[in-house]
């Protein structure tokens, strides 16, 4: 399993325990994870990204429990590992598209590639967007780019955080079939939480969150 | 693409807010160095110039002015004292004075002072002859390395002296002297003596004399002046000039030394027939009393020493500059016994300049204190300007955490950010500064043919780079400690 978690839960400081439900998700697979506002969905995708620590269960990715992880261990294992995918596409502002993911290599501590940027930037069809600001590019394109900047390291998972509640149809299925395509080529663990009903079909395992 | 180049592209995105801080700083920084350098290359020149001149006699009035304008040739000489007075000083024997050098001041050639005084000044400015060989007669003169690069002439350049002692004083030219001849070049020594021109005394005597007579003459005397004078003239000039108001105290002097001066003149009216080489030429008639000054080529040789001019009793020198034997009581009264019983004046170069330090450093310090308050400014207006980022740039930089850069990573970006621009603003700041002193370079030397340096560093310049740094890495401190402080989680979660 390239991601497998058990008997995992968070708390808030001042409000109840989360408890999720195990997860485990192998190689191309995918996952969806469907559930209302405030049900814990973003928690979750934290949780297995290492932005927040569980109270107790583990996470594990490549069988290294990333809840075990100190501050820095856990960014530079996410940096390697995991791709994370926004609802609101966000971007290092003053740099350019190119700029943009050869950052996310050099911090990830992969040799940086232009090659492999144009080569990714190509699959996703925004190939002649490499020295735009990325202020420039239209909502799809930013979506597009964000998954780029998930998959640029060839992560062994994919976490993405409702990546098309912001996109209308046509952009929403390209997207979501781009990410699909380009996880079970790379191999990769995808894992989509969202509230988005359009995605159910697309998914082998669901999981519902309440 | 690093945290390095990442914080170089971030300043760059926010172009207003870093032109301000840069400013800031750059003002800042310039003012402090312009005065640091300032203060360094004022202070060298002086201290250079010091060449070991325990005290400075001349006519009274301020001992500043005494000491600026005979030692450091600039300002006005504060008149001038008759041979007679200074006489006891100039004296060889005299039991304190190990060297006494007379100054005649009075002309300029385009703006270098013609000084007339003994080929002793060249040891004590320690200079050396680079061409030709120091000046022994009558027109010759002997120029500073800086007068002879400065205006391009060389050995055998012919020159009129112009009255006055700044190049527009007065556009009198003295064209209807003989030339002067410069006869040798000195090295460049970093003193006063490369902005010199030195003749002997006796040729300013001679320049000066016909000046103050052609004056009469330009004021509408109604005599004919005819400047290739013979000795006959001589007579009736001398009676004009004595009924010339205009030049009332002259007139008084020469009664003063009239005994004397003739002793003198009749003396050298023996050799009167022996000139006739190419510098011979009579001179002109003196102001109340006429010199026969040098008339023999050994004569005119002669006149280049301190006998020569201890034997013109009713002449004027513009000043003595004096070394003591050695620094004991009698020294130490000297100048007061001078100033108390004397129509001269005796200044001490020492205590001046420390009054001239003490002057010009208040004013070195306010502009100082000034330059630090605005470093100081221009610090805030890193920190309000990073620290006004951050909300505009926290989702970003939870990017970069997400993307796998530590906490330390955020705190370094930010920091990199405030020492960029407390280097670039310390860069400018230098280059300013080094402008301001090129612009001051020539002021001062239009002004007083002093060369300063403004290309040159001081060490201070070195301190300026790390207290400058330290603005920039104070001013980011904070912001970095808020940047790297974030909740990522929680700023992601923020839709």
């Amino acid at each position: 399993m390239l991601l497998s978690t058990k008997d995992l839960s968070f708390e808030y400081p001042g409000s109840s325990e989360m408890v999720f439900p195990d997860l485990d998700c192998g190689s191309g697979e995918t996952h969806l994870i469907l559930g209302p506002s405030g049900s814990g969905k973003t928690t979750l995708l934290h949780l297995l990204g290492g932005l927040l620590k569980p109270k107790s269960g583990s996470i594990k990715v490549n069988e290294i429990d990333i809840g075990k992880l100190s501050g820095s261990e856990a960014d530079k294992f996410r940096g390697q590992h995991i791709g994370l995918v926004f609802q609101q596409p966000h971007f290092v502002s003053s740099l350019n598209v190119e700029e943009n993911l050869l950052l996310a290599q050099k911090l990830a501590g992969q040799p940086t590639s232009s090659g492999k940027i144009t080569e990714l930037l190509e699959q996703l069809g925004i190939a002649e967007k490499l020295k735009k600001k990325t202020s420039e590019l239209s909502a799809g394109e930013k979506q597009r780019l964000s998954i780029a900047r998930a998959l640029i390291n060839r992560p062994a998972v994919i976490l993405a955080d409702e990546p098309t509640s912001a996109l209308d149809d046509d952009n929403c299925k390209n997207v979501i079939n781009l990410l699909e395509d380009l996880a079970a080529q790379n191999g990769s663990a995808l894992i989509v939480v969202t509230h988005d009903k359009r995605l159910m079909d697309y998914f082998s395992k669901k999981t519902l969150l309440n | 693409m690093n945290i390095f180049k990442l914080s170089l592209k971030n300043l760059f995105h926010r172009p207003l807010s870093l032109t301000l801080s840069l400013l800031l700083f750059a003002l800042g920084i310039g003012l402090i160095s312009l005065m640091l350098n300032l203060n360094q290359q004022i202070q060298n020149q002086i201290d250079r110039n010091l060449a070991g001149i325990d005290l400075v006699v001349g006519a009274k009035g301020s001992p500043m002015q005494l000491v600026l304008s005979n030692m450091y040739h600039i300002d006005n000489p504060t008149g001038n004292i008759s041979v007679e007075e200074a006489t006891p000083f100039m004296r060889p024997g005299n039991p304190l004075i190990e060297t006494a050098i007379p100054l005649s001041l009075g002309d300029n050639y385009n703006g270098f002072r013609i000084v007339g005084t003994t080929a002793e000044i060249v040891d004590l400015y320690q200079a050396e002859i680079d061409e030709g060989k120091v000046w022994e007669y009558d027109f010759e003169a002997t120029i500073g390395a800086e007068v002879a690069q400065r205006l391009n002439i060389g050995l055998g350049h012919e020159f009129h002296g112009v009255h006055g002692l700044n190049k527009d004083d007065d556009m009198h030219v003295h064209d209807y002297m003989p030339p002067y001849v410069v006869k040798g070049i000195l090295q460049p020594t970093g003193t006063v003596i490369d902005q010199l021109i030195l003749v002997n005394t006796a040729t300013v005597w001679m320049v000066h004399h016909d000046h103050d007579h052609s004056h009469d003459h330009e004021h509408g005397e109604e005599h004919d002046h005819d400047h290739s004078h013979s000795h006959e003239h001589e007579q009736d000039h001398h009676h004009d000039h004595d009924h010339n108001e205009e030049h009332q105290h002259e007139h008084n002097h020469s009664h003063d030394h009239e005994d004397n001066h003739h002793g003198h003149a009749h003396s050298h009216n023996d050799h009167h027939h022996a000139h006739g080489d190419d510098n011979g030429h009579v001179h002109g008639p003196g102001c109340g009393h006429h010199h026969e000054i040098g008339h023999s080529a050994e004569d005119r040789k002669g006149s280049n020493s301190i006998e020569f001019i201890m034997e013109h009793h009713g002449e004027d020198i513009t000043a003595l500059l004096l070394k003591y034997r050695g620094r004991n009581i009698q020294t130490l009264n000297l100048a007061r016994q001078i100033n108390q019983n004397t129509n001269m004046q005796a200044a001490s170069p020492a205590i001046e300049i420390n009054r001239l330090y003490d002057m010009m450093g208040s004013g070195i310090e306010i502009i100082q204190l000034l330059g630090w308050i605005i470093a100081i400014v221009s610090g805030i207006s890193i920190f309000i300007s990073l620290f006004q980022s951050l909300s505009g740039r926290k989702y970003e930089l939870a990017l970069i955490r997400v993307m796998g850069s530590s906490r330390s990573g955020i705190f370094s970006l930010i920091i990199l950010e405030g020492i960029w621009i407390a280097f670039f603003g310390y860069a400018i700041g230098i280059l300013l500064s080094k402008l301001a002193m090129f612009g001051v370079a020539g002021i001062i030397d239009s002004g007083f043919r002093y060369t300063i340096e403004a290309f040159s560093f001081v060490e201070g310049d070195a301190w300026l780079l790390v207290a400058a740094l330290v603005i920039g890495l104070v001013a980011a401190l904070i912001p970095a400690v808020i940047a790297s402080g974030t909740d990522i989680s929680k700023t992601l979660s923020e839709k």
